[in-house]
């Protein structure tokens, strides 16, 4: 059996199977009005809800810096996670402007695979680090939050020793699961993609160094 | 992108074309819903890059390179095939075509099977050679030199004939 001899009866048999599934220009122009659901669209939806959340948190954060005037512990904590948001919320809308230049297809295949490689293995990278470290302190703040809020006490007035306990115990529970959360979550969402892209741009690299 | 005219003239040459896309779909895709989706994808990747494209290659060329990019890239569930199989083992969904003999339609399943047992990229590879590409414009889609697509080729030849050998033989 050679591949050869097979090449007419597959072109007769694609194309008759191909006027099977043929479609109208109504349906064509209706495909245009719908939504892409690619591995770049999943990552725009990710860096979209990161940026709602952090705005939230700089919002909520920067009106506890401006309106609470009586507890100083609060007021620093407010101003820290400000701090520490606002970096985090200019790299992400970089970030996002870049996706929404990115076209996935106007290389070959290998640019296009090279492209879609570097771009996941990044921006995944950015996403788990920076949650990695927003898990801790979104927890570590949150009791403290709680405390002042929930239950009308004044950071201020706490002992130094249940303070830095509460913010030790808040990094250590919300670093791990964290972690072991996003780690779970992230190969879940890309992880098989990624090894696929990268299966098949080496597949295609180690052609070339063999060469 | 919102040019009435551009999206015109994009809808035709889609809807006269179209056969390529779905040579692509099926090529990837045994669910007829994966299928649909595919196809949507591609559909709507050519779109986007349509206003870039300068007719410095032909379009067909254009079209494989997106389509071929579209597939080997997309998110899409994992094959529940079993691969490396006997093929006769193989539950052959693919669809029927009218005016074909049943040993002919039989090769042709067989071959479909086997060409699933390949990778993404073999895939394509084997995809533009039974669509009768040259070896230039194999390499210009995929990206890799003449010479390596005749190796690649070889290879993807001898790892279809050794698949496909023994039941052709039984066929006949």
């Amino acid at each position: 059996m050679k591949l050869d001899s097979l090449k007419d009866a597959w072109q007769v048999y694609a194309a008759q199977t191909a006027a099977v599934h043929q479609v109208t220009e109504d349906q064509i122009s209706g495909l245009l009005k719908t939504r892409t659901q690619n591995a770049v669209t999943k990552l725009k939806k990710n860096m979209y809800f990161e940026l709602a959340m952090l705005l939230f948190t700089v919002l909520l954060f920067g009106v506890g810096v401006v309106l609470v005037q009586d507890d100083m512990v609060f007021k620093i904590l407010c101003m820290v996670i400000v701090v520490i948001c606002l970096p985090f919320l200019g790299y992400f809308l970089g970030r996002l402007q870049y996706l929404r230049r990115l076209n996935v297809t106007s290389e070959n295949l290998r640019g296009t695979l090279q492209n879609l490689t570097e771009m996941l293995t990044g921006l995944t990278k950015l996403y788990f680090w920076s949650n990695v470290l927003f898990a801790p302190i979104g927890l570590a703040a949150g009791q403290l939050v709680y405390l002042k809020l929930g239950e009308g006490i004044n950071l201020s007035h706490l002992p130094w020793e249940q303070l830095s306990l509460r913010l030790i115990i808040g990094f250590v529970i919300g670093g791990v699961f964290g972690y072991i959360f996003l780690r779970w979550y992230i190969r879940q969402m890309y992880g098989n993609h990624l090894k696929n892209l990268r299966g098949a741009l080496h597949e295609l690299e180690s052609l070339e160094v063999a060469a | 992108m919102e040019n009435p005219a551009l999206r015109k003239e994009f809808v035709k040459l889609i809807a006269q074309d179209q056969a390529l896309i779905h040579k692509v779909c099926s090529m990837y895709c045994r669910d007829p819903e994966e299928r649909k989706d595919l196809f949507q994808e591609i559909v709507l990747q050519l779109w986007r890059s349509y206003p870039t494209f300068k007719h410095e290659s032909k379009v067909s060329t254009w079209m494989y390179r997106v389509a071929l990019n579209t597939a080997v890239s997309s998110f899409r569930k994992e094959s529940r095939r079993p691969h490396h199989g006997s093929l006769s083992d193989l539950d052959l969904q693919i669809p029927s075509a009218p005016d074909t003999s049943a040993e002919y339609e039989l090769k042709i399943k067989y071959l479909y099977s086997a060409i699933d047992q390949l990778s993404q990229v073999e895939k394509a590879i084997v995809m533009l050679y039974l669509e009768d590409k040259s070896y230039d414009e194999i390499a210009e889609i995929i990206g890799i030199t003449k010479s390596n697509v005749g190796v690649k080729l070889n290879r993807i030849k001898a790892k279809l004939e050794k698949l496909l050998t023994p039941v052709y033989d039984e066929i006949r």
